[in-house]
């Protein structure tokens, strides 16, 4: 049974992707977020709720502890998060790393000059593609609450991809 | 093509990412709506 570490779990992002996981996988998801309140639970069978900062390296440890993926959701300081993230699981041999960034970070979105916005995303993507975990990193465009769309078929290195 | 990405839908490509460990592996993927 796989198991997923949500750090940052009360994003909003955070929040839709706990559910589509509930909804649509046997998941087994762990929410870590500095606030344990903010959060219900909801489905205690499935779901272990963690109260604790990212850059909490003993609890945060300890929260990767026997989880197969690890998924963040970062703002503020993302590249000091993230070099903690990827510190993490080094010293707990976790290597798989879904890490969502944002459209723009190459200068690959012609007209978009975003600079001072994107930069944690740019330097925190620097610090996950220099690690040798195994990351796959997401750079959506603005969200929408459309429920269709379609995902990519296939990875093309920087490209945008339908979704 | 449009710069918007629907939440679902990119939500439902990070549960299958977990599911999958090799899909994507070391990729760095731009997703917007087609």
């Amino acid at each position: 049974m796989t198991k997923v570490l949500i750090l940052g779990a009360n994003g909003q992002l955070a929040r839709n992707t706990t559910r589509v996981f509930l909804e649509k996988t046997d998941v087994v998801l762990t929410l870590y977020l500095r606030q344990a309140s903010r959060l219900r639970n909801p489905d205690p069978a499935r779901v272990k709720i963690v109260e604790g900062d990212v850059l909490d390296a003993g609890a945060l440890r300890a929260a990767m502890q026997g989880q197969n993926a690890v998924y963040p959701n970062l703002a503020g300081d993302m590249a000091k998060q993230a070099r903690a993230i990827i510190d993490a699981m080094h010293v707990v041999g976790l290597k798989r790393l879904i890490f969502v960034s944002s459209m723009g970070i190459y200068g690959e979105v012609p007209g978009e000059t975003y600079r001072s916005v994107l930069d944690p995303y740019q330097d925190s993507a620097a610090e996950v593609e220099k690690s040798d975990l195994d990351y796959t990193m997401l750079r959506p465009g603005w969200f929408t609450h459309n429920k269709g769309g379609r995902l990519p078929d296939h990875a093309e290195g920087r490209a945008l991809h339908g979704a | 093509m449009g710069h918007d990405v629907s939440l679902h839908g990119l939500s439902d490509l990070v549960t299958k990412l977990a599911a999958d460990p090799g899909l994507y592996r070391r990729c760095s993927i731009g997703v917007s709506n087609a």
